[in-house]
């Protein structure tokens, strides 16, 4: 039995976690931040090495004991630089967010001025948005995008220009196009600014080279080492040739910041896991992987315009893609694909008309499902359901007053209408030909 | 016995044999560090789950994805065994870890500038209390209370009050790493009302202490909040918590600053995992568990006390033992913490209260129970330890007694095996 442990001790526990399992093998996300980790590298997060204190770093920790975790970690650290071309990798951030708030605190003082794309155009929380601490503690100057929904570079080069930031985040969660991270580097340095890219979502396309790299074009980069990467929860912050040619002693900068400056303890276990992944991310079937993300959401957006539906700059160039629901119908048609057996999320599409929790679109992806083994007859198979969804809601309109109440109404609603547990059954059998494997190579 | 990672072992020989390597470390050697545990195997199993592949911004019943059905059942029933533990009515087990958990906290109940009235650092404070490594002494004024008397470990009460009347600090901080003793919590808690401060328990360490009741629960006394890691004396994973006696506001104003002031998507196994360990410390025999880490301790100290071996606070009435060892042996906390090492024992050299040494090598070490309580070591086994421990840093340059020693240390071990299971 699975958590033979759990279960002889909190059989409740167990069985919720089994079920939770259970969920993710009947109902593919499609959510582009998720993923599948493999066998090996969860089991390193069970490991023992998660009793360990390490703070400091290998070679130079406060306390002993520490010598195999120096190992483990030098391993994390070499293959990161290796993957991604970089002089400098720290590993020991927790997640992503935390990695994040550890650039703020190394180039920035409170009050500093900073760029980042703006929530609602597919920037993140900790790029300077208002619901963020970033967003309180710092002058907040956001580029967006064209009408077309491409990034307006042209607009950005001039805010840097004009406010002269101190650091610029470059980078996406919701941008389905290749992100042209070379476009800001010279008016950046004219400027005096450090340009960090936040890489979280295409990681493992940038390490397959499947979409171009940030590193000689920016001075800092960051990610979670769980999204298209595929490792455990947790992140890593890079510092680039180009960075230390700027900033002299920028990476130990960095690395004096995050410890003692913000966390204690790293957490052994995951930088071990960290280590597994990037070293399955190394590996040549990987490549494969990645260009099969791109593949299938190249065939899910086609499918889905074929059936008259419209995509955010009409299709995608990497792992996820917007689809217009109508104006705050996100969340309508979120609650039809979950009873259709899909996970999206809602999300706001470019030049959004509605409001950040009632956005007008869904984003989906590939990594999960790639995972998986599903290629492109696949994808036009879940286009289908997709569109099937879409039309069973589309009667269904978001009132301007009592939401919450409505949504409620109808997810129950929706839990009972049978064609959409009809199309749950087809997705549930199309999972059972691609089970999440423990193994990615 | 079953093979350990036989996946990793199949894909990754590199990584296969660090992590066997720690494993053989782990099982060989007696772990004295105070922060330090092992956890159960059904921890471990809730950590390695397929949760981590989920994402879950926000909190039960409010997420912003789909798929939630059973994580939010899972933190709800992480939540609830917490706030059972602790008897209060809030708490937020999203935090990464103890650091993100206090600054998360901070910044939801003050502004910048604020004034935080903590623990000296050199006292017994944590670093999150205040070092001036940390970014948090750019944006809050730290001030600092501390013992009137180190050898009894008795704080200065009255310079307390007299420092909050002056400073009126907006936040009154208990807690530490490396304080051996009971706080009185009535008293922080009377200062703080007669300067409006709200009082705030940093239990990482003792957590697992007032859990199993061996030890006091600063809510009892009218404590605001607790935060804590859920490692140490919890025996959880690596990871955070933060827990509210009463006031739905505060709590509220937590939440947000966790999530999304600070962090993105929770780390669902994580969570698990503190579920399944809270649901440990609701047994009865986490209590047996915590009553032996203190008098584990206690035996610890009696030989060190027999040694003429001075202590901070002369003794021990918690899980840790802070010793000056340059003081009564004219060895250097680093020169002790290299000599056991060799011999078989993990512990930290560290600071003592008003150390005229530097911090790389300080006069002192520290050293607990914890781990070894969960090994299942007794007083007798404990008194041994620190007999060894007391030769070992006399006779430091003798190899024999040295050898020997090791291999006393390396049968302890093989005769308490560290347990898979605590229930």
């Amino acid at each position: 039995m699975d958590y033979q442990e759990i279960f002889d001790q909190d059989q409740s526990l167990q069985q919720l976690i089994v079920a939770e399992e259970l969920r993710q093998a009947r109902k593919p996300t499609l959510i582009p931040s998720e993923n599948h980790a493999s066998k090996a590298v969860r089991s390193a997060l069970a490991s023992r090495l998660g009793d360990k204190y390490s703070e400091g770093y290998p070679g130079a920790r406060f306390y002993p004991g520490n010598d195999i975790i120096d190992i483990i970690e030098a391993i994390a650290v070499e293959r990161a630089v290796k993957l991604f071309g970089v002089p400098h990798a720290n590993v020991q951030a927790h997640s992503g967010s935390p990695a994040n708030r550890v650039i703020y605190d190394t180039v920035c003082k409170p009050g500093d001025t900073i760029m980042g794309l703006g929530l609602p155009d597919g920037g993140h929380l900790t790029h300077g948005a208002d619901a963020s601490i970033t967003g309180k503690h710092y002058k907040v100057v956001r580029y967006g995008l064209r009408p077309d929904g491409y990034l307006d570079v042209e607009k950005a080069l001039g805010l840097i220009e004009k406010e002269k930031p101190v650091l610029i985040w470059v980078g996406a969660t919701a941008y389905p196009r290749l992100f042209p991270f070379n476009a800001f580097i010279d008016a950046a340095e004219r400027n005096n600014c450090i340009v960090a890219a936040d890489v979280s979502h295409i990681a493992g396309l940038i390490a397959a080279e499947v979409h171009p790299s940030p590193v000689p074009h920016a001075h800092i980069v960051t990610t979670t080492t769980h999204k298209t990467l595929r490792g455990p929860r947790g992140a890593i912050i890079m510092t680039t040739e180009r960075g230390l040619a700027f900033r002299p002693g920028l990476d130990k900068l960095i690395d004096r910041t995050l410890f003692p400056g913000s966390q204690g303890g790293p957490h052994d276990n995951v930088t071990a896991a960290i280590a597994i992944a990037l070293g399955e991310a190394a590996h040549p079937s990987f490549k494969e992987y990645a260009t099969a993300i791109i593949e299938n959401a190249e065939a899910l957006a086609s499918t889905l315009m074929a059936r008259g539906l419209t995509i955010a700059t009409n299709g995608t160039d990497n792992h996820l893609m917007l689809l217009y629901c109508g104006k705050g119908r996100g969340i309508i048609v979120q609650s039809a694909l979950q009873q259709a057996g899909l996970l999206g999320n809602k999300n706001a599409f470019p030049n959004e008309q509605s409001t950040a929790f009632y956005p007008s679109s869904v984003r989906l992806g590939t990594p999960a499902v790639t995972t998986r083994g599903m290629m492109p007859p696949q994808m036009v198979q879940i286009a289908g359901v997709i569109a099937e969804a879409m039309e069973l809601v589309a009667d269904e309109v978001l009132p301007e007053k009592g939401r919450p109440a409505y949504v409620r109404d109808l997810q129950q609603r929706l839990a009972s209408n049978n064609k959409l547990g009809e199309l749950a059954a087809f997705i549930e059998h199309l999972c059972s030909y691609f089970p999440i494997p423990d193994r990615h190579f | 016995m079953a093979e350990l990672y036989p996946f990793i072992k199949k894909q990754d020989a590199e990584v296969y044999q660090a992590l066997q390597g720690e494993e053989k470390r782990q099982a060989e050697g007696l772990e004295l560090i105070p922060s330090e545990n092992y956890v159960s195997k059904a921890v471990r199993e809730a950590n390695s789950s397929n949760l981590t592949n989920k994402y879950s911004e926000g909190y039960p019943g409010k997420r912003y994805y789909g798929g939630q059905q059973w994580t939010d059942v899972v933190e709800n029933i992480a939540r609830e065994r917490a706030k059972e533990l602790f008897d209060c009515k809030f708490a937020n087990v999203q935090p990464h870890a103890g650091a993100p958990a206090n600054v998360a906290m901070y910044f939801a109940l003050l502004e910048p500038g604020d004034t935080i009235l903590g623990m000296d650092l050199s006292h017994g404070g944590h670093l999150t209390h205040g070092h001036p490594v940390t970014y948090l002494t750019k944006i809050f004024n730290f001030v600092r209370y501390k013992m009137k008397n180190v050898d009894t470990g008795e704080m200065d009460y009255d310079e307390m009050r007299a420092v909050a009347k002056r400073e009126k600090p907006k936040m009154i901080l208990a807690g530490y790493s490396a304080y051996p003793r009971e706080l009185d919590y009535a008293k922080f808690v009377d200062i703080a009302k007669e300067v409006g401060a709200v009082t705030v328990m940093d239990a990482a360490h003792i957590a697992g202490l007032i859990a199993g009741k061996a030890c006091k629960n600063p809510f009892d006394y009218g404590f605001d909040i607790i935060t804590t890691t859920t490692h140490k004396t919890l025996r959880g994973p690596r990871g955070g918590m933060i827990l509210t006696r009463e006031s739905e506001d505060t709590a509220k104003k937590i939440d947000k600053s966790v999530f999304p002031g600070f962090q993105g998507g929770p780390i669902m196994n994580t969570i698990a995992a503190k579920a399944v360990a809270f649901g440990e410390a609701q047994q009865p025999g986490f209590k047996t568990y915590a009553a032996q880490i203190i008098k584990n301790a206690q035996a610890m100290a009696e030989v060190f006390e027999a040694n003429d071996i001075r202590m901070i606070t002369g003794g021990t009435s918690n899980h840790l033992i802070l010793a000056d060892v340059f003081g009564s042996l004219g060895i250097s906390g680093q020169v002790a913490e290299d000599v056991l090492d060799e011999v078989g024992i993990t512990l930290n050299k560290n600071s003592i209260a008003d150390d005229t040494r530097k911090p790389m090598d300080p006069s002192g070490i520290r050293f607990g129970t914890p781990a070894i309580t969960t090994r299942g070591f007794k007083e007798q086994e404990c008194k041994r330890v620190a007999e060894l421990m007391v030769e070992a840093m006399k006779k430091k340059d003798d190899q024999k007694t040295k050898e020997a020693i090791r291999e006393e240390i390396r049968g302890m071990c093989k005769r308490f095996p560290i347990p898979d299971s605590f229930v």
